[in-house]
């Protein structure tokens, strides 16, 4: 494992820009949606009362419990002050008082007593989190979990498999562009190699019960999910060009021209794509 | 169909009707709560907010008659009253302004009008419908034909929902024309709230969705022009009201910034014409992603810039060309 270096300049997106909030509020509903609903493994919420989620964003997944089951009291939190806002906005437009949003730094000592939260949520943190972060983190998660909660983590190691061969060379490019940033757990950069780590994280622990679970976004032409994928990386692939050129990746120019190319690619009627996720989920003792 | 006079509450109705697991799970998905919340409400122990006793009727339709004079029982007239119900605030929180007006300065055009159009939507939708009736919100623009220099007909650009409809508009794509609700919006620059499809015949060219129950519409405008309108679907009559109608006008007018100055025509542009079936633009449309691709290959080919806008509009076009000539012999 590499050290990360000068951490502020490696971050792949900003936190605060209202545009990325704008694309995470609809990936968030989106892969919601193909994890099978907010919680497959416990969809009725038995035994849980009070839930943490970390990193939330624009608070798309903690809204959605808070109104499913009034009866859980749901935290967010965030260290955008942007997402946090809007996602306090939100809560309060549809009248609901058992969700709460904190700004919060997640790579940083959790704000919470010992033994609280019935769940501790994170969702998509490879963009935030470096290596070194994530034991602590999963540490500090074990903390402040009651004894029987559940810490659950979902991640993905790549950017997905497609046929178009632009969107794979912008993928295999940010792979090694983060092995360089020190964000990559994977050996050579083919990958982000995170997902092989989640249940090694909550064993160290001292988490106990560790199950896992895959879920797949098939996003490929004509599909359903086509469309709201095709936005959501017609904007993150703009988004993450100051980051490849920053790392020494390419050429704006090369990126520009991969760009359009990787979008021509991806509305042919032959365009197939699959987007792999994991979640893994342990218990307290 | 259930007899109300067999059952002693509507409690005792809903365990009959939903006695199967599926059935519940697919009325506790529809509602929105999980199948444990929904037990609670059927064994008593919880009392289910009243937003949620529409959309309950709503996913029941075959016990809706039945289950009506059982639930009034409990929550006596106010049940009748609830279409009316009403607090929604009448204005947009002004922190919202602020993250669009942020998403504007950060975005360049295709990526502008994409993501801010989205960001209004799901806000629009959050605070237009906070507990879940059934809406769907569509943003519709114009077909400016350049060669001809008119607007001959309207596309919807983007849409979100709630059950029953699909979060994200699914819909495959389709011009419309003057037959249109949003056609009529357009071509007059006038609102329109029609408060019960089921009320008598409408003076507005409407064509109801499945589960659409009342419907409304603001257009988009900058000065005198116009981009396109802003149209809402519910799945619950008389829910238009005014504070309702003003928070869609305000949503209609922040939806302006979706659209770049160039997108706004002058009323005397507009002439929509009526545009041909449905199955006869399914057919035309059919190729419509793969033409879209070819031109942007081509165009990378040729060394031209070229956004994916810019090229879904020229094929939009060219489809609205061939059909308008089809439909003319």
């Amino acid at each position: 494992m590499q050290d990360t270096p000068q951490e502020e300049n490696t971050y792949v997106f900003d936190a605060e820009s209202a545009a990325e909030m704008a694309r995470l509020i609809a990936q968030d509903l989106l892969v919601t949606k193909y994890m099978g609903g907010l919680l497959p493994e416990n969809p009725a919420f038995i035994g849980i009362k009070r839930v943490l989620d970390v990193a939330c964003g624009p608070g798309g997944w903690t809204i959605e419990v808070a109104f499913a089951h009034p009866d859980v009291e749901v935290v967010g939190i965030d260290i955008s002050h942007t997402m946090i806002e809007y996602a306090r906005t939100q809560a309060k437009v549809q009248g609901l008082s058992n969700a709460r949003f904190l700004v919060m730094d997640a790579t940083r000592p959790l704000d919470f007593p010992d033994d609280y939260f019935d769940l501790v949520n994170l969702r998509g943190a490879v963009g935030f989190m470096s290596p070194t972060a994530w034991p602590n983190f999963v540490r500090e998660a074990v903390r402040i979990s009651h004894s029987g909660g559940m810490i659950r983590l979902t991640e993905c190691d790549d950017m997905g498999t497609t046929s178009s061969p632009a969107f794979e060379k912008l993928s295999a490019m940010g792979s090694a562009a983060f092995l360089r940033a020190g964000r990559s757990f994977s050996p050579e950069g083919r990958n982000w190699g995170l997902t092989p780590m989640l249940a090694r994280f909550l064993r160290e622990a001292g988490c106990k019960n560790i199950q896992q679970r895959a879920h797949v976004i098939d996003y490929s032409a004509g599909t359903e999910a086509h469309d709201g994928m095709f936005h959501n990386w017609m904007i993150s692939l703009k988004f993450t060009q100051p980051f490849l050129v920053r790392m020494g990746s390419a050429t704006q120019e090369e990126l520009d021209n991969l760009y359009q190319q990787a979008l021509a690619e991806m509305m042919a009627d032959d365009f197939s794509a699959l987007w792999y996720f994991l979640t893994v989920t342990g218990e307290k003792p | 169909m259930a007899d109300r006079g067999q059952f002693e509450n509507w409690r005792a109705l809903l365990k009959s009707a939903l006695g199967r697991t599926q059935e519940k799970q697919r009325v506790a998905d529809i509602l929105g709560v999980s199948s444990v919340t929904l037990t609670r409400w059927l064994n008593g122990d919880v009392k289910p907010r009243p937003q949620n006793l529409l959309p309950l009727l709503n996913a029941l339709p075959e016990h809706r008659v039945a289950l009506l004079p059982l639930l009034r029982a409990e929550y006596g007239e106010a049940l009748d009253e609830m279409g009316f119900i009403d607090d929604t605030p009448e204005e947009i929180p002004s922190n919202f302004y602020q993250r669009v007006f942020q998403a504007y300065g950060e975005l360049q055009p295709p990526m502008r009008s994409w993501s801010i159009g989205d960001l209004i939507l799901l806000q629009a939708l959050r605070q237009l419908d906070p507990g879940r009736v059934g809406m769907e919100i569509t943003v519709v623009r114009c077909m400016y034909n350049a060669q001809k220099h008119v607007v001959r007909s309207l596309r919807e650009m983007m849409g979100r929902g709630t059950p029953p409809w699909s979060s994200e508009l699914q819909r495959p794509p389709m011009l419309l024309g003057v037959e249109s609700l949003v056609g009529y919006i357009v071509t007059s620059g006038h609102s329109v709230a029609i408060q019960n499809a089921e009320e008598g015949q409408s003076p507005y060219p409407v064509r109801w969705l499945e589960g659409e129950r009342s419907a409304a519409g603001y257009p988009i405008t900058r000065g005198t022009g116009i981009a396109g309108c802003l149209h809402v679907s519910c799945a619950q009559p008389n829910y238009f009201t005014s504070a309702r109608q003003t928070l869609i006008r305000s949503y209609a007018e922040l939806m302006a910034l979706a659209f770049e100055p160039d997108e706004f025509y002058r009323h005397e542009d507009i002439q929509l014409y009526v545009m041909p079936s449905f199955d006869r633009q399914k057919k035309a449309f059919a190729t419509f992603r793969q033409r879209v691709s070819q031109v942007l290959i081509q165009a990378a080919r040729d060394h031209i810039r070229m956004d994916v806008v810019q090229a879904e509009q020229l094929i939009w076009q060219q489809i609205e060309d061939e059909l308008l000539v089809s439909e003319s012999f």
